[in-house]
């Protein structure tokens, strides 16, 4: 459905100081940096699939979600969505996808979301009668009833945001792109709305890519994750999958009855924690039950839990992994220029 | 459902749209036309310096004439949308827009048709009253009118295709807003808004014909004061439209490049 080959997306900024002199300085002489947004990435996504995209602010999800949808033109490699070039905007191509930006809209402001609905429902040419069928089904799954007929602005963030997806969805695409469907929301709201896009997928079959700051819609939406830092992708698989090749112990907490010497936790695996009488040992995988039973027979337990590593953390460890590695290439780089300056000849210099 | 029954479809739902935005900012337009009135104060100046005797032709009744109708003919070719585009693509706006089976171009002129027929009634009737008033007299045929209606839709496509290519200028620069205002004072004097053309040098006359500027204003004025007729009429139509033709030809190609730099920012 999705075909990414190579794909690369260079923003051109202006560069401006702080300040007045700054401001004078970026009047007369302006000058300009290019930002690489997104790296040589490659990757496809099947008919039917949720793929959640991971990364920090500014890593390059929402430009690729951006590139896929058509809004932006990619700087270099090839893009294929439900066999179409994305940036050419054909409108066979706009009727079979969406884009919902949760910090953007398309409702009106001042006036009811029905209102926005009937120009999409002219505009993707569809007919009253399927019109009113699928209103009424996205009425039913995301609970509208009373919401369309108020004010958009009177709405609360999360009435808006439902009424957003129904109007995203009334010419029912097969391609979803949500940029942070859910910020911003409360609890209940992430849920509701993380529910019903589960139920879309499964009701129509839809290809869904999403991206979010909240792990759980991406953990709880997508079997299959990329993980994008810096432009670049880092990680494309099953969640599980990371979650083993990144976390390849397990989390075994003990409470115990009485103190007992560090050693002979250490006996048992790795001590991550060891408060008064709440220890918390990593774990080989393969080795847990073995552990566990070994641990109940010589100390004093009151109570076991055995947990994955959070998501979060392994997530979080990934990134801090690529900041270690870029910093280490930086300095490598610094040094390199610093000796060949030494001898008398600076790289990149014309001379 | 035939192409044409489903361009019908979406014309009239995004104008129904339009409408039903307009009518929440009533206060707003009502402001907005107050804000235009700067051909009636050039009408009290003229009709000032007419007292002693007619100025180049114009007597105090055919300044007061001129003038209402150059207010008319004004408020029913205001364009705003360059300031619509301008913050559309600064801000990426536009993003929800491009994500539509239909050109954004269309829900900008729905826009502008919507606030035009809330304003027609709010401006016809102190333009009639004020005609009446001055005792000016309009010969009224079929030949000034539909002239006039023609001319005024002419002078409202050349500047709605005017301010959109310049609008759109916005995806390589940010400088669009103070190019406009160039383009604004150098309109107002040229086109006849602030003096009737007749009363400009000999020089100037020779050549505004060839611009756009007599378009926007004099020309549809002129014709509904019964003063261009037969084949000038002819002639005003063709120099206009293609004016028209040039400006949509232009603005359609700055879209079709200027959506390539698009950084759709935000969000």
């Amino acid at each position: 459905m999705i075909r990414v080959d190579g794909l690369r997306k260079v923003y051109r900024v202006h560069e401006k100081e702080a300040g007045l002199r700054g401001s004078i300085r970026a009047f007369i002489d302006r000058r300009y940096r290019d930002v690489l947004a997104v790296d040589d990435i490659t990757f496809g996504v099947a008919p039917g699939e949720i793929v959640g995209f991971l990364g920090p602010n500014g890593a390059g999800k929402t430009t690729t979600l951006k590139v896929l949808s058509g809004l932006l033109h990619p700087t270099a490699g090839a893009v294929r969505v439900a066999g179409f070039e994305p940036r050419r905007r054909e409108g066979a191509f706009l009727r079979r996808i969406t884009l919902v930006m949760g910090q953007k809209q398309q409702l009106s402001w001042d006036l009811a979301a029905v209102d926005s609905f009937l120009v999409n429902q002219a505009v993707y040419e569809i007919p009253d009668a399927v019109y009113r069928e699928r209103l009424g089904e996205l009425t039913e799954m995301l609970s509208l009833d009373g919401l369309l007929h108020k004010q958009v602005r009177k709405l609360s963030l999360g009435e808006r945001m439902k009424c957003e997806l129904a109007a995203a969805l009334l010419h029912r695409p097969d391609v979803l792109f949500l940029d942070e469907p859910t910020i911003g929301l409360d609890v209940t709201m992430q849920q509701q709305v993380r529910r019903f896009i589960a139920d879309y997928n499964a009701r129509h079959g839809a290809t869904v890519v999403l991206t979010s700051h909240y792990m759980a819609d991406v953990t709880a939406l997508a079997r299959r994750i990329l993980v994008i830092d810096h432009g670049r992708l880092v990680f494309d698989g099953d969640l599980s999958a990371l979650v083993e090749a990144r976390a390849p112990e397990k989390r075994l907490r003990l409470v115990l009855s009485e103190p007992v010497d560090r050693a002979d936790l250490a006996a048992l695996g790795r001590v991550h924690a060891a408060e008064g009488l709440e220890v918390e040992l990593g774990v080989p995988r393969a080795d847990v039950a073995r552990v566990a039973a070994a641990a109940l027979a010589r100390l004093p337990v009151v109570d076991v839990a055995i947990e994955d590593v959070p998501v979060e953390d392994i997530v979080a460890e990934l990134f801090a992994q690529g900041r270690a590695a870029r910093a280490a290439h930086a300095a490598r780089a610094a040094h390199a220029a610093d000796a060949a300056q030494a001898v008398g000849a600076a790289p990149g210099s014309p001379r | 459902m035939t192409t044409f029954a489903a361009n019908w479809r979406k014309g009239r739902a995004l104008f129904v749209h339009a409408f039903a935005s307009m009518t929440e900012y009533r206060a707003e337009i009502v402001i907005w036309m107050i804000s235009g009135s700067l051909p009636l104060v050039m009408m009290a100046m003229w009709i000032g310096l007419a007292a002693d005797g007619p100025v180049g032709g114009y007597a105090a009744a055919d300044f007061a004439a001129y003038f209402l109708v150059v207010f008319l003919v004004r408020q029913l070719t205001v364009v705003w949308v360059i300031w619509e585009l301008d913050r559309e693509i600064r801000l990426g706006e536009l993003s929800p827009k491009l994500l539509r089976p239909i050109d954004p171009v269309w829900g900008h002129v729905a826009d502008n048709l919507a606030e035009k027929a809330v304003r027609l009634p709010l401006v016809l009737l102190p333009v009639v009253a004020g005609l009446w008033w001055a005792g000016a007299r309009l010969p009224l045929t079929p030949e000034s009118l539909g002239g006039f209606a023609l001319l005024v839709v002419g002078a409202w496509v050349i500047k709605f295709f005017q301010q959109y290519a310049t609008g759109l200028l916005t995806f390589w620069t940010d400088q669009t807003v103070g190019l406009e205002r160039v383009w604004f004072s150098v309109s107002m004097v040229l086109s006849g808004a602030l003096a009737p053309l007749d009363l400009f040098p000999e020089a100037v006359r020779g050549v505004l014909p060839y611009t756009p500027f007599p378009y926007l204003v004099d020309v549809p004025v002129q014709a509904l004061l019964g003063r261009l007729a037969g084949p000038d009429l002819l002639q005003a139509f063709a120099v206009q439209g293609a004016w028209g033709l040039a400006f949509f030809v232009g603005s359609r190609l700055l879209w079709r490049n200027g959506i390539r730099r698009y950084g759709a920012v935000g969000a």
